[in-house]
């Protein structure tokens, strides 16, 4: 198993305003997975996504990456851990505004002091149809573009893991679907595990696997065909 | 690693430049301001220092005495000043309105005359003269002068830098002998406008005139004012670092939260929250190098400009850039400017991942305003206060010192008077009469402003003139105790002209102290034990009334311009002294003049009132000697001459109350999120304003709670009868209104933008 997740619990605010984002959730991810959470507003599936991938840590329960519980580390260790076995796509604020596509690509590589494997990261370029665009700067793309270089980054240092989090909510209909076909190719063609958190069921379906959420609680978990 | 740090933080300074550009601001008005004041200082130092040269020549003392006491002081000399070099000058005549004279050697050392050409003269008909003198008589020239109104022909054998035209001779002969005599010390070791020789002697006494001071060398005001200046400048700059540090954390602190996003993004890459912090302080760093090296750019401009606005003023131009000093400027700078970064920092890195993720719990925070949104507009108020805790605590530091200085100055007379009478002249004439006659006969003269002051000496146990032993009136702890010396305080002024810690007495119950007033008991072998000290809020008992020390005279002493700064003796009788009323001094037994003794003063304004008071009492009493005290200053010491002027409190927190209302400004454009929250939840404008107003008015009341604590404080420390309640609600409502502003104000303006409103749609 590559994810492992018991009793969850995480929660905002204190009193009155105590709201209870995780209730005692577990779960378990297989290795080269792509698994969708939906959910609605509201419903836990960021917040799940975030204590998976290390962002922000439970009130209790603990999560295994590859048998290694990632709240026991120090956070310098569980930051290594992030950007050598971790990839992330977000819905906004992808990306750093002052690096060009490339630097950003190979931001994490260069943050973990490593070398960059140029054939690699010109091939995912190159797959992600990135070419022409590889010295431009962020203000210079679309929106679709930006989630591919976002992508591109996470696939970067080839993680064990991707965790995107809402990556289509701010794009249209057709560079919705280039960018989850993107992840699936990401999936089949280097072994990578997706998570990927939305609220739109058609964009779901793409995954192996359908996590759904309600009030913090796994209400619902299908495997589909695809 | 380093170098995508760097070129992340090169890369965000260029992005983030309106963040920046404020604090940039800031850094380069500090830098202009501590560099250019140094280079400043140091060239108006060095300004001065030539023109006084130039113009007075090294520092010395020279004056007129009489040719009979030249050998009287010289055998003074000898005897106690061994060390005191002195030289000598006599005037010999005028040579086309040069001055003939003779001046040993040691005195042109002293007076800095240097032989700039050709020698000292060595035989009688031979001369020096001055270097402007020499465009007319040069070197070897032969010149008939009358020097002692002899008509002699001289020859010229040397030429002398004369730096004071006017007050040396432009023509030094090598005869000795003139008039007048005049000597040169390289001290002072004169008393007012005599040189005391012997004190016990009426006779010891050298008359001097024509007193000169060398003004670059004498000038005790110009230490002082060195002294100051340099303590000012070193407060000055204490208080706007501390407070450019304050400012710049809030700076920064506001601009890395707007920021978080960006940094959870690089947290979530992989960026550790160490790289993260060095990325900020590479950032800054920048930010302060680029600001710094500008400003002190600037400063050698603006140095230069005053150097050449102090070559008006002293007519020579001096611009030294001292590179090792500005160096250690630019570095203290940067070393302290920076540090005011790294709690912003650590702070940012450290909160960034939770701060960013955690933060999308929007929908939670809906959920508490909701429920916020029953609660009081109060209770609002006061979480903001605590949430954005750098204005409060700001806010707070600058009115509680408002209150600690505006309250203290009216509660504490003294403090006033203090004000007033700092820094000026302190001038008198005291006449040394004995006889009861004689000063009714000065008194009688309706003399401006003269007193007459009377103390006994009280021990606790004494023997009167009938060699009976009486004890002293003063009870304490049910022992008769002594004091020491009780002064009547028949007329105010004095206690006027005097520094008071605590206050004036107001009835006759109350009384004064001196500078270390203790009480003693005398044993049978009439040895004097202390049993106590008195200080202010003890009460006495004489004759089984109770009286209040209600204040504190502190000693005033007479500065006198010398080598250095020292010190003569007091004004007033103040070490070891009670103050009391007429009535409390009449309870004292007043035995004879060995108990008690008495001193006439008369204060003076002007040279001609001095003058005509001298004239008047000369005129009756021909033979009393009148000391005039014209040097003297009030001063207790160098120390407490320094003191933290209104200006130096009131421009720091005028400054900090702008930069509140800014950084408020900031704020609240900063978390427009929240308010728009508010009003998705049905807060109406009036009720968001309301809440500000809230703020101002919790900010007031716990200021008012402060205030009250300080008076009450106040008061039962020194007793004063003085409660400002005008004072203290109009600073209440003061501090109302400036909150007010700077917490409503900007709201009100951002509100009117209708930002809050597009940032909901």
């Amino acid at each position: 198993m590559l994810l492992k997740a018991k009793n969850l619990k995480k929660i905002y605010g204190f009193d009155d305003n105590r709201v209870e984002a995780l209730k005692d959730l577990s779960i378990e991810i297989e290795e080269g997975t792509f698994v969708a959470i939906v959910g609605r507003s509201g419903s836990g599936k960021s917040t799940l996504l975030h204590v998976l991938g290390g962002l922000v840590k439970p009130d209790k329960g603990e999560v295994l990456l590859e048998e290694q519980s990632l709240y026991s580390m120090s956070d310098d260790t569980l930051t290594r851990l992030r950007r050598r076995r971790m990839g992330f796509v977000f819905q906004f604020f992808n990306l750093i505004s002052t690096q060009n596509v490339i630097e950003n690509i190979v931001l994490p590589i260069h943050l973990d002091n490593g070398k960059v494997d140029e054939e690699y990261i010109h091939e995912i370029i190159d797959l992600l149809g990135l070419t022409e665009k590889k010295n431009a700067f962020i203000h210079e793309l679309s929106g679709g573009q930006q989630q591919k270089v976002a992508i591109a980054r996470a696939l970067a240092s080839k993680p064990a893991i991707i965790f995107a989090d809402e990556p289509t909510g701010n794009l249209d209909a057709k560079s919705s679907k280039e960018v989850v076909d993107l992840l699936k190719i990401a999936q089949r063609q280097y072994h990578e595990t997706v998570i990927m958190v939305t609220h739109d069921e058609l964009i779901a379906s793409v995954a192996d696997r359908i996590i759904t959420i309600e009030d913090g609680r796994i209400i619902n978990d299908t495997k589909t065909k695809s | 690693m380093n170098k995508v740090l760097y070129q992340l933080a090169f890369r965000n300074v260029q992005k983030y430049k309106k963040h920046y550009l404020l604090s940039f601001v800031i850094i380069f008005f500090l830098s202009i301001f501590f560099i250019s004041a140094s280079i400043i200082g140091d060239n108006r130092y060095q300004a001065e220092k030539e023109y006084n040269q130039k113009t007075y020549g090294h520092w010395y003392v020279m004056f007129g005495i009489d040719e009979n006491y030249k050998s009287m002081l010289e055998e003074h000399v000898q005897a106690y000043l061994p060390d005191m070099e002195y030289g000598q000058y006599y005037e010999q005549g005028i040579y086309k309105d040069n001055k003939i004279g003779f001046i040993d050697e040691v005195g042109l050392d002293l007076c800095h005359l240097q032989i700039i050409q050709g020698h000292y003269p060595t035989k009688d008909n031979e001369i020096m003269v001055s270097t402007d003198l020499s465009q007319e008589l040069k070197l070897h020239q032969k010149v008939e002068l009358k020097v002692n109104n002899n008509v002699n022909e001289y020859t010229v054998v040397g030429i002398v830098k004369n730096s004071q035209k006017g007050i040396f001779p432009d023509i030094y002969t090598h005869i000795h002998h003139g008039y007048p005599f005049k000597t040169i010390f390289d001290r002072d070791l004169r008393v007012n406008n005599n040189i005391i020789i012997d004190p016990n002697d009426p006779d010891g006494i050298i008359p001097i005139d024509e007193l000169i001071s060398n003004e670059y060398g004498y000038s005790a005001n110009q230490s002082v004012g060195l002294y100051q200046f340099s303590v000012h400048q070193t407060i000055i700059l204490v208080e706007i670092s501390v407070l450019v540090i304050f400012i710049l954390m809030i700076l920064t602190s506001t601009s890395l939260k707007r920021r978080t996003k960006e940094f959870a993004l690089l947290r979530g890459v992989g960026m550790t929250t160490r790289q993260l912090f060095l990325m900020i302080i590479y950032e800054n760093i920048i930010m302060i190098i680029v600001s710094i090296i500008c400003g002190a750019l600037l400063s050698l401009g603006i140095s230069y400009g005053a150097s050449l606005y102090l070559q008006e003023q002293f007519g020579c131009f001096v611009y030294q850039l001292n590179w090792i000093k500005i160096l250690v400027y630019v570095l203290f700078l940067v070393a302290y400017i920076t540090c005011s970064m790294i709690f912003p920092g650590i702070s940012s890195a450290k909160k960034s991942l939770s701060g960013a993720f955690e933060g999308k719990r929007f929908q939670y925070i809906q959920i508490r305003y909701r429920k916020l949104h029953y609660q009081k507009k109060w209770r609002l108020a006061l979480r903001e206060m605590r949430v954005y805790k750098g204005i409060t605590i700001c806010l707070f530091i600058v009115f509680g010192l408002c209150f600690i200085y505006y309250i203290g100055s009216i509660m504490n007379p003294g403090m006033q008077e203090e004000k007033t009478n700092r820094f000026e002249s302190f001038h008198y004439l005291e006449y040394e009469v004995f006889e009861s006659g004689e000063k009714k006969s000065i008194k009688k003269l309706n003399l401006p402003h003269t007193i007459e002051f009377h103390y006994q000496y009280v021990g606790s146990l004494n023997i009167d003139e009938n060699g009976q032993e009486f004890t002293s009136p003063i009870q304490w702890k049910g022992k008769a105790v002594g004091v020491g010396t009780i002064l009547c305080i028949d007329d105010t002024k004095w206690i006027d002209q005097s520094r008071i810690n605590g206050r004036k007495p107001e009835n006759d119950n109350e009384i004064l102290l001196g500078n270390n007033t203790a009480m003693f008991y005398t044993d049978q072998q009439y040895n004097e034990h202390i049993v106590g000290y008195l200080s202010i809020g003890d009460s006495i008992e004489i004759h089984n009334e109770t009286y209040y020390i209600v204040g504190q005279i502190i000693p005033n002493e007479t500065m006198i311009a010398q080598d250095g700064i020292q010190y003569s003796s007091q004004f007033l009788p103040s070490e070891h002294t009670l103050y009391v009323s007429p009535k409390i001094y009449k309870m004292f037994p007043q035995i004879d003049d060995s108990y008690e003794y008495s001193t006439l003063r008369t204060y003076y304004t002007t040279d001609k009132e001095r003058d005509e008071c001298i004239e008047k009492v000369q005129s009756i009493l021909p033979w009393v000697n009148i000391i005039d005290s014209d040097e003297g200053l009030l001063s207790n010491n160098v120390e407490t001459l320094v003191e933290i002027e209104p200006y130096m409190l009131i421009t720091p927190m005028a400054i900090s109350l702008i930069l509140c209302y800014f950084l408020n400004k900031n704020q609240i454009t900063n978390n427009k999120q929240d308010y728009q929250l508010y009003k998705l939840i049905g807060m109406t404008n009036k009720e968001l304003i309301f809440t500000q107003f809230c703020k101002a008015c919790i900010m007031t009341l716990s200021m008012s709670l402060f205030g009250m604590i300080w008076i009450i404080a106040f008061y039962s420390y020194y007793h004063t009868t003085t409660i400002p309640i005008i004072e203290y609600l109009f600073s209440c409502i003061m501090i109302l209104v400036v909150t007010s502003i700077i917490y409503c104000l900007p709201f009100y303006k951002i509100l009117k933008t209708g930002v809050f409103i597009e940032r909901m749609e």
